[in-house]
């Protein structure tokens, strides 16, 4: 159930929370954040101030950056996820990257994901394929590094949060036809 | 600057345990910092200034898929346009 709030900023001091604690059960990285109003363009949250952020255990790194906007509705103020990149890198080459940019000159609006498999199909690259995935949650991202990357967890209680953090989800975006 | 900080839990268990709170930093900034820190983040990766990316970008002369570094840059821009 997403969380409602009495202002624009209470709602996106909750949403930075909820990031924030869901990130640290992979990374003590810092987390940048712009933006406790209303507006037509939507605000950004980064990790790492964009960079990767280097995960423990195996050579794994970790990119983030949400799109987020803050509106009202009937329940009170809410933050929405707009658009995503959630990418995870091996050595240094990145592995998958879940991407979600509706707007800008980008024909490819809907969720997508990139596999870092060098595989050609005829004379295209399997990595610049746009593969459909639906909208991806970042506690998914953070599962998967964990529970099959091996990425090693910070803190104890990170199967709760990602619990949590699944479970306050809106619905997805609706799919375009 | 702020701290998130949950409520801490049992010290006694101290170094022995994982961590079970959030103290990761949470940095705020204003849009001329978020600028600043476009115009850093395009130049370290894709060697252009942020505002020559975003009128590329706009333009339609570089894809926003076109590399891992591209869109790592293009997300931290607000994308802004009709949504097609």
């Amino acid at each position: 159930m997403p969380h409602r709030s009495r202002t624009p900023a209470e709602a996106v001091e909750h949403y930075r929370g909820q990031t924030v604690r869901l990130l640290s059960c992979v990374t003590t990285a810092h987390t940048t954040v712009g933006g406790y109003h209303a507006s037509d363009l939507p605000h950004r949250l980064s990790l790492s101030d964009g960079d990767p952020a280097r995960l423990r255990g195996e050579q794994l790194t970790l990119d983030v950056t949400e799109q987020f906007r803050v509106f009202e509705d009937a329940g009170g103020w809410r933050v929405e996820i707009v658009g995503y990149l959630y990418a995870l890198e091996y050595e240094d080459r990145e592995l998958v990257a879940y991407h979600w940019h509706p707007r800008g000159e980008s024909p490819i609006t809907w969720p997508h994901l990139h596999v870092g498999a060098d595989i050609r199909v005829g004379d295209r690259w399997l990595g610049k394929i746009h593969l459909p995935s639906g909208a991806v949650g970042l506690e998914r991202i953070v599962a998967v590094a964990i529970a099959e990357l091996g990425a090693e967890p910070l803190r104890d209680d990170w199967e709760r949060l990602i619990r949590e953090a699944g479970a306050q989800k809106a619905d997805p975006p609706p799919v375009e036809r | 600057m702020v701290k998130e900080l949950a409520p801490a839990v049992d010290s006694f268990q101290g170094a022995f345990a994982m961590a079970t709170r959030t103290d990761n930093e949470i940095r705020e900034l204003s849009p001329e910092e978020w600028d600043r820190l476009v115009d850093e983040k395009a130049r370290k990766y894709l060697g252009m200034s942020g505002a020559e990316f975003e009128r590329r970008l706009n333009a339609g002369e570089i894809d926003i898929d076109d590399s891992p570094a591209v869109t790592r840059v293009a997300m931290m821009l607000p994308l802004h346009a009709t949504p097609k």
